[in-house]
């Protein structure tokens, strides 16, 4: 039964997501939908990984996205987040999809092999710093090189001298005729932007 | 198979689905991010889901990978996310298509104009004033002033 | 002793290889006559050897040299077929090459060309040698195209000239047209052979000539009209290499090669290859008496045709061409009495023997006419000089000596081997089949005798006597030729005096030529009559008059009045043959090509043009799915994922 309210509050928080204008708003269902899926993973014998999870998607993420998204969101709505890009084509592709896996699940007939033990974080973690500790050390450096690359790539970015160009990109105009032109549109954007310093 | 299983294995596929038509949709980058994430929570949940139903410890520990690998994947795209909003000042995803054929317009919508609250007014320059000789502009306040010294 | 005869081919093989590099690296030109001539003299030596030394000797030996192909059963190799005819071709061959070539090395001095002249001339030798020497049809077929193409080669040698590369075009065509016919007939003899039982040969080993021989006579008791389309077939390529009635336009318009070119290809080897065809295939000839019919009336007519011609041409070197073609269709007669099967070997040996004797006189003739030109500065127009014979003193006497040898004055070569052929057709005017034919034929062979007799005597006369007359193009001291190019020359002129009387005298000629397989030895000896003998030679003193009288009293220009001036301009424009084949043949490939080319261009191309329009089109359309977008590109590859999942549910 729980499991089902959880369910149900991780689907509407998804269609929330897809459906709000204002990225903060899908954003924040977003972490709704990670805090449901959570209720999910305690319901499927996981408590641990619905620690880990809140964690770090709800805590750290989503956080560090909403950062971003303050950081680069004017105070009104941005033509980009009014429209949708395709949204029948998508739909449709989504809903063949979705359509597909219930197929393909339905299709599956599978029986537990033993009688329900309740879970234990311990053996978890035995099994994680044991068999698979080769697994879990180099997923753990590429989460390392990761965080190396994030702060690289900021970096960068803000000691580039092609920012001053604002087009951005240092290629010369004759390889790619137009980029001025989307420059100068999304200047155009930029400047559109109304009373944002009001 | 047990009724648990099935239900979290349709949730998960409904989130795939999600993210699916959220990737495709949505043309905010931030967002877009945001459904890959949640494509990677649903087959995370996939896991879960497997391996409660076997009653083992590797399907929880495939997901803790793929949170893992999630993370990064956070980190890199939103370094890559902020360095491209430095150089357009937009989050737009349609802005960067500098690979189109050269022969195509650029696909970033133009903003319809907006009523903005008009600034200034013209304004007659007064009687036995020369324009060329003494151009006048009337400042924010509504009062005249003359650029000439 | 025999393996010897390998050593002419591998000479001058590497003749041609080092003039090959001596044109590529253009360094050492002015040496570019030595391994011709070093390889010319050792064949020329090596084929005289065998000449002696195979007297009473094996008479056909067949060597093998060089294993062409070897494919599991099939076993090729390129033979060497030693016999009297093959011999005698070899030594003509080898021996006025070396003459004519240590004559090139003076003539041909300073030429822009002289390495690339010299390379072909060796390459044109071992064609030749090997078309002579080789066992088999096919492999012969394959040298004769071989010396065509030197050929063409060398009477395009001042190529920057227009009439040069027209008279080498031309040369060419003629020759492949003859030639067609000649592989034709060869493929329908190698057909034929198989019909009757030698299927089990391999390929090219079937064109031996040892099985040709062996088969005919049931091919010709079992496929009679298939033989004799063999025998007109190859009988046409005689024809065109030999520039024969009608084929022989080319000839006179392969005079614009260099004049050793005309004294060595086109007046003494290449062109007698064709009745070197006709002797070494007389085994078969002999079968298709109506072939050789055929052959004589042809030769005949050229005889004829080409005497009268040759009377009314002003370039020197034109007269000696149509000469060389009168006296080829004499040989062709020569094979015409063979229609009576008798006598064939005989005609066999008649035609050879003219052969060797026309050889040494035409191209002395040929290579004096080179003198004359030399000095004159190229001009070879007889209008235009005379009375050269206090200018050129030693020509004189060489040309002098050489026209004798021509008209048949007696006692010099040309004398004996033209009595030789009309002799041959004084023996059967008797006979009740062909009587009246032979006697036409002698007739008309009389009156080539006639013919030459006016036109050389003319030549002669308008060169060498009247009054001195120099072109302008001669310069100031028009010079006697050097040693170098009248030593060769000295050389033939010796021969062209003795080698009748040689011949004829010890009879060596018939007892060599005569064991040609399948050819039974004559019974009787033709040995002409006192009656042609005086005949003959009075003809020629008739000719001599006519033609100092033709010359001395009137001139050239005044004759040309009244019938024999509308006779004049016939021959002189050649009866009209080349127009003849222009309007037969050039003019409707013209219009055809032209038709071709329209509709190349008006059909083909408009198709290929719109068909290369759909590849842009589609392209076009595509590209404007190339926005750069990334959604736009993500709901394609979504698109495909689900079909590819689509496609997995639906197979199960």
């Amino acid at each position: 039964m729980l499991l089902f309210f959880y369910s149900c509050l991780a689907v509407f928080a998804g269609v929330g997501f897809l459906a709000f204008r204002q990225p903060i708003y899908s954003a924040l269902s977003f972490a709704a939908v990670v805090l449901a899926t959570c209720g999910v993973f305690v319901m499927n014998d996981a408590p641990y990984l619905a620690a880990a999870t809140m964690i770090v998607y709800t805590g750290a993420t989503i956080i560090v996205f909403l950062f971003v998204l303050m950081f680069a969101q004017r105070s009104r709505l941005q033509l980009y987040d009014l429209s949708r890009n395709a949204p029948v084509w998508s739909i449709v592709i989504g809903m063949l999809l979705f359509s597909f896996l219930f197929a393909a699940i339905r299709e599956i007939s599978i029986e537990p092999p033993a009688p329900h033990v309740p879970s234990q974080v311990a053996e978890l973690g035995k099994l994680m710093f044991t068999d698979f500790i080769w697994t879990v050390e180099i997923v753990g450096l590429l989460l390392l090189v990761a965080t190396i690359a994030a702060i690289v790539i900021a970096q960068d970015a803000q000691n580039d001298p092609a920012e001053k160009t604002e087009s951005g990109i240092n290629v010369s105009p004759a390889l790619v005729p137009v980029p001025s032109a989307s420059a100068q549109t999304a200047k155009r954007v930029a400047s559109a932007r109304p009373g944002g310093n009001r | 198979m047990n009724p648990a299983t099935f239900q979290t294995l349709m949730l998960a596929a409904t989130l795939f689905a999600i993210g699916i038509v959220g990737f495709l949709s949505r043309k905010n980058m931030i967002l877009m991010f945001l459904s890959v994430e949640l494509m990677l929570a649903a087959v995370a949940m996939n896991f879960i889901a497997f391996g409660a139903h076997y009653q083992n410890y590797q399907g929880q520990l495939f997901a803790v990978l793929i949170l893992t690998i999630a993370s990064c994947e956070a980190a890199i795209g939103l370094a890559l996310v902020v360095s491209l909003f430095k150089r357009k000042a937009t989050l737009d995803i349609a802005a960067w298509s500098d690979l189109r054929e050269t022969d195509r317009e650029a696909n970033v919508e133009v903003p319809v104009e907006q009523n903005e609250p008009i600034e200034s007014y013209p304004v007659l320059t007064p009687a036995g004033t020369d324009p060329l000789v003494n151009p006048v502009r009337v400042s924010k306040d509504g009062a005249l002033d003359t650029l000439k010294a | 002793m025999l393996n010897l005869v390998w050593l002419i081919p591998l000479v001058l093989m590497l003749a041609l290889l080092a003039g090959v590099l001596i044109c590529l690296f253009r360094k050492g030109a002015e040496l570019a006559h030595v391994p011709t001539i070093v390889g010319l003299s050792i064949s020329s030596a090596v084929s005289l050897i065998l000449l002696f030394t195979s007297q009473g000797g094996v008479h056909v030996a067949i060597t093998e040299g060089y294993t062409w192909l070897s494919l599991g059963g099939m076993h090729v190799p390129i033979t060497a077929r030693l016999d009297g005819i093959g011999l005698i071709q070899l030594n003509v061959v080898t021996c006025i090459s070396l003459l004519v070539a240590v004559y090139a090395r003076g003539y041909m001095l300073g030429d822009p060309g002289y390495a690339r002249f010299f390379a072909i001339i060796s390459a044109f030798v071992f064609a030749m040698v090997m078309l002579v020497l080789v066992g088999n049809l096919f492999v012969l077929y394959a040298f004769w195209e071989g010396v065509g193409l030197c050929s063409y080669l060398l009477i395009g040698h001042w190529y920057r000239r227009p009439s040069a590369a027209k008279a080498a075009m031309k040369a060419f065509l003629v020759n492949r047209l003859a030639d067609c016919a000649f592989l034709v007939g060869i493929l329908l003899l190698w057909h034929g052979i198989g019909l009757v039982g030698a299927e089990n040969l391999a390929t090219v080993g079937r064109l031996d000539f040892d099985v040709i021989f062996d088969a005919v006579p049931a091919l010709a008791q079992r496929q009679p009209d298939l033989l004799w389309w063999v025998g007109l077939l190859l009988l046409i390529g005689a024809i065109g290499k030999s520039a024969q009635f009608p084929f022989h336009v080319w000839l006179p318009d392969a005079m614009e090669g260099p004049t050793p070119v005309s004294a060595l290809i086109h007046a003494t080897t290449m062109v007698t290859a064709g009745v070197y065809l006709l002797a070494r295939m007389s085994p078969l000839l002999l079968l298709t008496p109506d072939v050789l019919l055929i052959a004589g009336w042809l030769g005949a007519i050229t005889a004829v045709l080409g005497g009268l011609i040759a009377l009314f041409q002003d370039d020197l070197k034109r007269v000696l061409a149509y000469s060389t073609v009168s006296q080829l269709g004499l040989l062709f007669l020569a094979f015409g009495a063979g229609v009576n099967g008798e006598l064939l070997p005989l005609a066999v040996v008649a035609a050879m023997f003219h052969l060797i004797t026309h050889a040494f006189f035409k191209a002395l003739l040929f290579l004096t006419a080179g003198n004359v030109m030399h000095a004159m500065g190229d001009c070879i127009d007889m209008r235009k000089f005379g009375g050269l014979r206090k200018v050129l003193p030693s020509t004189h006497i060489l040309f002098l000596i050489g026209a004798l040898a021509l008209v048949g004055a007696p006692p010099l070569a040309g004398f004996w081997s033209k009595e030789g052929i009309l002799g041959l057709l004084t023996l059967e005017i008797g006979n009740p089949q062909y009587g009246s034919v032979f006697a036409i034929w002698l007739f008309m062979g009389l009156l080539s005798t006639l013919l030459t007799a006016i036109y050389t005597f003319r030549a002669y006369l308008r060169t060498f006597w009247g009054d001195v007359k120099l072109p302008a193009q001669a310069g100031a001291h028009p010079h006697e030729a050097t040693a170098m190019m009248l030593a060769p020359l000295y050389i033939l002129a010796v021969g062209s005096a003795l080698i009748g009387l040689v011949i004829a005298s010890t009879g060596a000629l018939a007892e060599f030529v005569l064991p040609i397989p399948f050819l039974t030895d004559p019974h009787a000896h033709p040995h002409a009559g006192w009656w042609l003998v005086i005949a003959s030679v009075g003809l020629v003193m008739a000719g001599a008059t006519i033609a100092y009288y033709s010359i001395s009293t009137s001139g050239v220009a005044a004759k040309r009045s009244g019938v024999p001036a509308r006779f004049a301009e016939l021959t002189s424009n050649r009866f009209y043959l080349d127009e003849v084949f222009y309007f037969c043949l050039v003019a409707p490939t013209q219009h055809l090509s032209k038709m071709v080319g329209i509709f190349d261009s008006q059909f083909i191309d408009r198709v290929i043009r719109r068909g290369a329009t759909i590849p842009s089109a589609i392209g076009g359309r595509l590209r404007t799915y190339q926005t750069g977008v990334l959604p736009n590109y993500a709901l394609t590859m979504a698109l495909g994922i689900v079909a590819l999942v689509a496609l997995a549910f639906l197979r199960g």
